[in-house]
């Protein structure tokens, strides 16, 4: 400590006392410094070593004063006056900050917990008749739920927190007084210290905290494994239908060209071939969505199926019941029949949780975008590209042709690419294999190839692509063509893995 | 020796050591405390406070080695009320010593 850091913490001491007082006092101890520095050639440290340490000095000097030195462990017992600074910058605080952080997390609280009472319908599944899945989801849910409870928890401490920060701060700007002992008590309430108070409640938390992870792994699991049996059995048990026809002979005659445009937010999209000359798009669903609409419009020649998703993922939504949690497990389905003859425009399918199929169109351009669920285009002619975007899926194109790109972007799946025939290929994932098979057999006419993915290995079999370029973090490369006499300008890296195969 | 009978007389003493000569606080703090162990925090309210009460007066002596130092100097209400206070120690030791003589000998 030198002698500014000993002057300023005796000053804080000696906060209960008046400017003028303090400065007398504090003046002492600065001689007291210039004394063993000039006149005792003493360093700082030595003086302050000498000295008592400040909080024993404000003691001893507010002990004549008859102040008991428990009045003085807070510093905010001053006796100066409210600042008229300190109440503008109090309310601008109130204004733009607590005016909201206040009811958002009021209302986050009332919400988790109004979640959890979600819980109750839960007991359903388990009233009456029951399968063992129904008794694997009780429990499973039962674990989600108690996790819920925990979060909920914290949020209910987070609120109170902030509630007795600005309690405490309007008590400080206006010096309220005895707010010191006001504060002490305020403290004290907060649910984590409850519990923590009390150690039967501790442990049976703890308890049930372990229980729930256990839970939810060890039926979560058990669930994983079972998914498609579940799936059959939540699926057959509510299924409604919406059925929308048009009679598409008159353009199959004149070749009218049509346009699909699909975006929603949890469901499964599927793109076949009509049979007849009727366009028919299906909707299978278990509860009427909200903001949906299903059209053709035999004017635009459009089909549009489209529904508002709620991008604001920050209002917190969290009414979850087990219609929810199915309609997780079983999205709706919209299943779009197009006859054969029709040639589709640009065609842009979207959705957020679901997977999405493309079975024997011819189309000018098609787009894929999803977050979670397997893309599967197969049999698909495109005049120019296909591009597909995705997060966590796999992604599959099998027997498909394109004169222009074919472009694939995942995170989190494996990309495979079969029996097609595009000019240029650009295959990107970050965990996920690669795999690459029969590519441009007959024409042999690709002109590049650019495959990447951080985690996985990338196989190429019979790819006759002119520029093929691979790029692996930690995975094998493989590379064989039966025609090896078809000139490859070919480049790999992998950082760890070897590269093998008849195409160097 | 007591916290509690230092305390008593501190006030006392401080001020005959200023009616002996003008001095600075380090310098009675450590006259004092050569011959009973003090506070050093102890002596500089008590100099604020005979200051506040005009029982003495303060000033500036410039100094060739260093900053100048806050001398005190007693007043005429200071002389005469360290007459007073030797006149009460005087009573009270008396009394003092009685009780505890008559004390022992009981």
């Amino acid at each position: 400590m030198n002698k500014n850091e000993f002057l300023r913490q005796l000053e804080k001491e000696l906060g209960i006392l008046d400017k003028v007082e303090r400065k007398e006092l504090l003046d002492f101890y600065e001689e007291r410094f210039y004394n063993g520095i000039y006149y005792e050639n003493k360093t700082e440290q030595e003086v302050v070593l000498e000295l008592e340490p400040p909080h024993v000095i404000a003691r001893n000097i507010l002990d004549q004063y008859g102040i008991k030195p428990k009045h003085v462990s807070r510093p905010e017992e001053r006796y100066e006056g409210v600042k008229l600074g300190s109440i503008i910058w109090l309310g601008c605080v109130d204004l733009f900050l607590l005016s909201w952080i206040i009811p958002t997390l009021f209302g986050v609280t009332v919400a988790m917990f109004g979640a959890v009472l979600g819980y109750l319908p839960v007991f359903t599944l388990v009233i009456g008749e029951k399968s063992t899945y129904d008794v694997m989801i009780f429990w499973f849910l039962t674990g989600v739920f108690i996790l819920l409870f925990n979060f909920a928890l914290v949020i209910l401490d987070l609120f109170i927190w902030t509630l007795k920060k600005s309690l405490k701060f309007h008590l400080d700007t206006f010096k309220v007084r005895r707010r010191a002992e006001f504060n002490k008590k305020m403290n004290r309430i907060n649910v984590d210290g409850f519990i923590k108070k009390r150690k039967k409640l501790l442990s049976l938390k703890r308890l049930t905290f372990i229980a729930a992870l256990l839970l939810v792994g060890i039926f979560g699991f058990r669930l994983a494994i079972n998914a498609d049996n579940i799936y059959g059995l939540y699926v057959n048990q509510i299924s409604l239908t919406e059925i929308e026809t048009y009679d598409a002979s008159d353009d199959v005659l004149n070749s009218i060209p049509w346009t699909v445009d699909v975006d929603v937010d949890n469901m499964k999209i599927i793109l076949v071939q009509s049979e007849t000359n009727e366009i028919v798009v299906t909707r299978e669903y278990q509860e009427e969505p909200i903001d949906f609409s299903m059209e053709i419009n035999d004017v635009t020649h459009t089909i549009s199926v489209m529904q508002e998703i709620e991008d604001n993922y920050w209002s917190f939504n969290l009414d979850i019941n087990l219609e929810e949690i199915l309609r997780m497990i079983k999205p709706d389905v919209i299943t779009i029949a197009i006859p054969e003859g029709i040639v589709l425009q640009y065609t842009e399918l979207e959705t957020m949780n679901g997977t999405i199929k493309v079975v024997g169109m011819t189309m000018i351009e098609l787009v894929i975008n999803n977050v979670n669920g397997a893309v599967t285009v197969e049999s698909v002619d495109v005049l120019t590209n296909i591009t597909i975007n995705s997060f966590n899926s796999n992604v599959q194109v099998e027997d498909s042709t394109g004169s222009g790109k074919l472009f694939v972007k995942t995170a989190n799946g494996r990309i495979s690419i079969a029996e097609s025939d595009f000019q240029r290929y650009e295959l990107d994932t970050e965990n996920g294999r690669i795999y690459l098979e029969e590519l441009n057999v007959e024409n042999k006419d690709g002109v590049s190839l650019d495959a990447e993915t951080s985690n996985g290995r990338i196989v190429l079999d019979n790819v006759y692509v002119g520029k093929v370029d691979l790029e692996t973090s930690n995975g094998n490369i493989i590379y064989n063509n039966e025609d090896q006499s078809f000139d490859v300008d070919y480049s790999r890296n992998t950082g760890n893995g070897s590269t093998t195969g008849n195409v160097n | 020796m007591s916290t509690q009978l230092k305390k008593g007389v501190l006030e006392m003493v401080v001020l005959s050591k200023i009616a002996q000569k003008d001095s600075y606080g380090y310098d009675i703090y450590q006259y004092i405390d050569g011959y009973m162990v003090i506070s050093e925090s102890t002596i500089y309210p008590i100099l604020r406070k005979l200051t506040k009460e005009g029982l003495c007066s303060t000033y500036l002596r410039e100094s060739n080695e260093g900053p100048p130092r806050k001398y005190f100097k007693i007043s005429r209400l200071g002389i005469s009320r360290l007459g007073e206070l030797k006149v009460d120690w005087k009573k009270f030791e008396n009394v003092v010593n009685t009780l505890i003589r008559s004390d022992r000998y009981e």
